[in-house]
């Protein structure tokens, strides 16, 4: 049954995780800690498009955008990366699309329309998180 | 000519014959990899892999170009990321401004 809904699986479980890692997760004194522990994490990897070519990527800053956003910081969210306001409901999407996805196939239900729509919800983030990264190239959105 | 062989050829004509869809996600990973920050160049690489094992089981092999070319992309974009971080990562960094703080007996 999972190999037969693999995509679906993959796409649930990676929505799940980012939205509980971020929750789990904080922002204070400019570096992502454990919210249990306590433990430093955002030391051990920095972004490689940034770190070569001094430029932020399109993802740039939505790790923080994510952990102050499921915080309830929206005004600091969009300062990190405003995609996050795009990213997040699409997330949530994603949890609802993959559920019915899994069922629909398990109960022989076709589910073109569904993966035609889900393929241009993808599109469109897309579209939306370049623009975004555009505005920021641009300055007229903050780099941080 | 029978109608009925006409017919079947007009659906086999219109059948549509669809890449595998795990072929595609890898492929589209392992190049989204490349130039952002999050490792889904690692999703890429499984999902290419799986979708290569089922394009071999199938006759016809549709996606086989797709996966071998989502391997070899997902493979470089870890490759390139592992060895950013590895060599001008901030943990690297740290270790050569002060290698005691590392090391400390």
């Amino acid at each position: 049954m999972i190999k037969k809904n693999l995509e679906a699986y993959v796409f649930l479980i990676g929505s799940i995780a980012i939205i509980f890692l971020s929750i789990i997760l904080k922002y204070q004194d400019g570096a992502v800690y454990t919210s249990i522990f306590n433990i430093r994490v955002s030391s051990l990897y920095s972004c490689p498009i940034y770190t070569v070519f001094k430029m932020p990527c399109p993802t740039c800053g939505l790790t923080r955008a994510f952990i102050l956003f499921t915080h309830f910081k929206f005004i600091e969210a969009f300062r990190y990366n405003a995609g996050v306001f795009v990213i997040f409901p699409y997330l949530l999407a994603q949890i609802l699309f993959q559920i019915i996805e899994i069922h629909r196939t398990n109960n022989n239900i076709n589910n073109n329309k569904l993966r035609k729509l889900n393929l241009y919800l993808l599109i469109l983030v897309g579209v939306l998180l370049i623009s975004v990264w555009i505005l920021k190239l641009l300055h007229v959105l903050p780099i941080i | 000519m029978d109608e009925n062989n006409i017919v079947e050829e007009v659906v086999e004509a219109n059948v549509i014959k669809k890449t595998n869809s795990k072929a595609i996600i890898g492929f589209v990973c392992g190049l989204v990899g490349m130039f952002c920050c999050f490792p889904v160049g690692i999703i890429g690489l499984v999902f290419s892999i799986i979708a290569l094992k089922e394009s071999q089981g199938d006759e016809e092999g549709k996606g086989k170009g797709f996966a071998i070319a989502g391997i070899i992309i997902a493979s470089i974009s870890i490759v390139w990321q592992i060895a950013v971080i590895a060599i001008f990562g901030p943990a690297t960094i740290d270790f050569i401004k002060n290698p005691n703080a590392f090391m400390p007996y």
